[in-house]
């Protein structure tokens, strides 16, 4: 093997990335006019871009020649279960541990980390599921040298392999400083949304109606798996994907406001009332709840600390239409009644 | 189980004032192709596609009639794999998407009007035995999930939808795993062809 400029293979990666995702959506039974179209234009932009997706469909083409390429692995232990539909053992791990959790009204506890290596994966991916509780900010140091920070009430799971490093963002979100491995793309999924990177730090926050990616410094490209459509940011640059796919408009945003949540502040622009509420719940045992689903679409602007979330919420019933109603269970927000 | 018995000369219709003008020596072959793998390719296609559909007798019928009509048969170094791979390449012909995706990529990709036999005849890189082989090890490599995501896409021609619904994995899930299944057998033809 050859030495390769470390950005020329970064830059390789990507453009194989994405012609992995080009085949992928095309065979997926899903693409459009509008995507053929620019699958055309995506090979036309670059001569490597056309190289990149030959050779990927010269190799799928030749995958019906793979001897015994039906046959089942000869290794028990790497045979799909019966039951592939159920869900994962590690994510019944985390449902019983939020039961318990709730059971037990904590609200702080031991995160709980489970190492998956022996579970059902045959990879030889070393992986992990971090999660914390309620209230629970907390700081980690993965295998590769990257540290994050995972908010309240959150729940990843990592795999690191040779060739990449995975972190699937299950619920909530986390902070990234990602150790920079030209030879290891390091991607972090959440939900549709893929933020692909070599060595950066950003953060990734996974609401209830969308995925927000927000750069401190370096670059990632956001990636939605279910269309082909790729976005570069760079460091001061923000992008929010709507749970339907839409992509934002790319923007600048004051890292300290967004990233205060490391250290339990909370600054919203423009925010809809629903993720607000959704993070504020991380810290919260009493949750709140939106009553009316017309409310939840409402856009606030807010900055307070986790501690003060009865002042924020005092302050969205006297600028809003909306009334709080405090009881043994919940804090709901209701639609104020004309008078 | 209603087993077809495939009669390798008048068994299609359409190719039967063909089969009369074959010359013995030819009729031989086919029959001796016939013979020894027939029931192997049966066995193959229904690990692959099950009872159907499609019917893995209808597809290996269907290589059998392709493999009749092609003039080298008697050069092809292994006809077993080339049998196998009509009848796949048929399977997933059926499946209107399928024909669909080649059509985009033929179309940026290849001269218009290819034949099936000639989308399948061996001349790209991955295709010499060693490259196979490497493939062949770097598939032992992938997790279950991704061995089962590729081989439904790319065997059995399922769409995300259909995947989704056997599996019960998201969408996105399926094409991230789909995705990360090329990327490690790109990583191994890459290491093997020694440019990274």
């Amino acid at each position: 093997m050859t030495n390769v400029d470390p950005q020329l293979q970064a830059r390789r990666d990507d453009i194989d990335a994405r012609a992995r995702q080009w085949l992928a959506h095309i065979y997926s039974g899903e693409i459009t006019e509008q995507e053929r179209a620019g699958f055309q234009d995506w090979l036309a932009a670059s001569s490597e871009h056309r190289a990149a997706f030959q050779s990927l469909n010269e190799l799928w083409t030749s995958l019906d020649r793979v001897p015994h390429i039906e046959d089942e692995p000869a290794d028990p232990a790497a045979r799909v279960p019966a039951d592939a539909a159920k869900p994962a053992r590690w994510r019944e791990v985390l449902h019983r541990a939020s039961s318990l959790r709730m059971a037990a009204g904590l609200i702080v506890a031991v995160t709980a980390v489970v190492a998956l290596a022996t579970l059902q994966m045959r990879s030889r991916a070393e992986q992990h599921l971090f999660t914390t509780q309620i209230g629970e900010i907390r700081e980690l140091d993965l295998t590769d040298g990257s540290k994050l920070v995972l908010r309240a009430d959150s729940a990843i799971s990592s795999s690191m392999s040779s060739d990449e490093r995975n972190v699937t963002i299950e619920r909530g979100g986390a902070y990234f400083d990602v150790s920079r491995d030209e030879t290891r793309p390091f991607v972090v999924s959440a939900g549709d949304i893929d933020v692909r990177v070599h060595g950066t730090a950003f953060d990734v926050l996974k609401g209830p109606s969308s995925v927000t990616v927000s750069v401190t410094h370096g670059h990632v490209t956001v990636s939605d798996l279910t269309k082909p459509r790729s976005v570069q940011l760079t460091g001061g640059q923000q992008l929010t994907v709507l749970a339907n796919g839409e992509f934002g408009a790319v923007v600048e945003f004051d890292s300290q406001r967004v990233l205060g949540w490391r250290e339990g502040r909370f600054s919203y622009r423009n925010a809809r009332l629903e993720d607000i509420v959704a993070d504020v719940n991380r810290y919260r045992i009493k949750k709140i709840v939106i009553e009316d689903e017309a409310l939840a679409d409402l856009r606030i602007t807010t900055m307070f600390r986790a501690e003060n979330v009865d002042q924020m919420l005092a302050g969205i019933a006297a600028t809003e239409p909306v009334t709080i109603v405090h009881s043994a269970a919940a804090i709901s927000i209701r639609r104020r009644e004309q008078p | 189980m209603n087993v077809r018995r495939f009669k390798p000369v008048a068994a299609v219709a359409s190719v039967e004032e063909a089969d009369k003008q074959l010359e013995p020596a030819r009729l031989t072959l086919v029959e001796r192709l016939y013979r020894d793998h027939w029931k192997h390719l049966c066995t193959r296609l229904r690990k692959v596609f099950g009872n159907g559909p499609p019917e893995p007798e209808d597809l290996a019928q269907t290589a059998f009639t392709k493999l009749i009509e092609y003039a080298d048969a008697a050069r092809l170094d292994d006809p077993a794999s080339f049998l196998f791979r009509i009848a796949i390449n048929a399977g997933r012909d059926r499946r209107r998407h399928i024909v669909r995706a080649t059509a985009i990529i033929e179309q940026q990709l290849a001269p218009q009007g290819l034949e099936q036999l000639d989308r399948i005849t061996p001349s790209n890189v991955y295709e010499t035995r060693e490259c196979i082989a490497v493939t062949e090890r770097a598939m032992a490599t992938l997790t279950p999930k991704q061995r089962e995501v590729l081989i439904r896409s790319r065997l059995r021609g399922e769409t995300f939808e259909q995947i989704r619904d056997a599996c019960g994995w998201s969408k996105a899930d399926i094409s991230r795993t789909l995705q990360a299944a090329l990327g490690v057998l790109q990583t191994a033809m890459r290491e093997y062809l020694g440019h990274d």
